[in-house]
């Protein structure tokens, strides 16, 4: 699963595919600007499935 | 004491043989985030919060084996700003992954980022859990005061924080904690 946050906060998670879709479209109506696959690209992290817990934390 | 034969470990103080967790040790299991509050103290007073505008606290994805603290490093100068101390500060879960907060102090810039938003800083009460569990709930600014109480006891324990901050003192004496207050 991929991640991406832009410079405003907004994140998204999903396939690599999912990624590209929603970070093109934020782009574009967000904030006005095209965006490159292969930019996107540069900029998605490798995160874990959903799903995926740890099994105890605490602040 | 003399162990019963019959029961194995019987007389052992802690036993180790039961594992302390079901969940294998897994890259994909440890989801791990950053969050990064980006402080400055600008020349007209009052310490601010430099926060992304469209979230409450700037999130980054950490993919495993990376440094968080060049991660940090690299989202400061995404946005053009001049870091002074980088330090992790707390940590707790949300579902799906470990959050690791950490503050980054900056120079106040000129001209702010048109993706930040620059918001004062108010005094908040922190979020208390019992003594031993987390809180129930725990609120970007609560992690954020909490942050600043941090750096109020580095700036007079940590001798490159007490000289990076030096001019930070008087801002950061209110932050001072109430010495067991809640116990």
């Amino acid at each position: 699963m991929k991640e991406v946050t832009c410079l405003c906060g907004w994140q998204c998670r999903g396939t690599l595919d999912e990624v590209v879709d929603q970070v093109v479209r934020h782009g574009r109506e967000v904030h006005g600007i095209e965006s490159t696959r292969e930019e996107i690209l540069a900029l998605a992290v490798d995160v874990p499935a959903a799903g995926a817990r740890p099994d105890d934390a605490r602040t | 004491m003399t162990p019963e034969p019959d029961r194995p470990g019987a007389g052992d103080p802690l036993p180790i043989v039961a594992p302390i967790v079901q969940a294998p040790w897994s890259a994909d299991f440890v989801a791990q985030t950053l969050e990064v509050f980006l402080v400055c103290r600008p020349a007209a007073g009052g310490l601010v919060n430099l926060r992304p505008i469209h979230a409450p606290s700037l999130r980054l994805g950490m993919a495993v084996g990376r440094e968080p603290g060049e991660l940090v490093l690299a989202a400061v100068a995404r946005y053009e700003l001049r870091p002074i101390v980088v330090h992790s500060t707390s940590w707790r879960s949300e579902p799906g992954r470990i959050l690791l907060s950490y503050v980054a102090v900056v120079e106040a810039p000129a001209s702010p980022s048109p993706f930040l938003v620059a918001e004062p800083i108010g005094r908040v009460d922190l979020a208390r859990g019992d003594a031993t569990a987390a809180p129930a709930a725990i609120a970007t600014t609560q992690v954020l005061e909490h942050a600043l109480r941090h750096l109020s006891w580095l700036v007079r324990d940590d001798p490159a924080v007490a000289a990076a901050l030096d001019a930070w003192r008087p801002d950061l004496e209110a932050y001072v904690p109430e010495p067991f207050r809640n116990l």
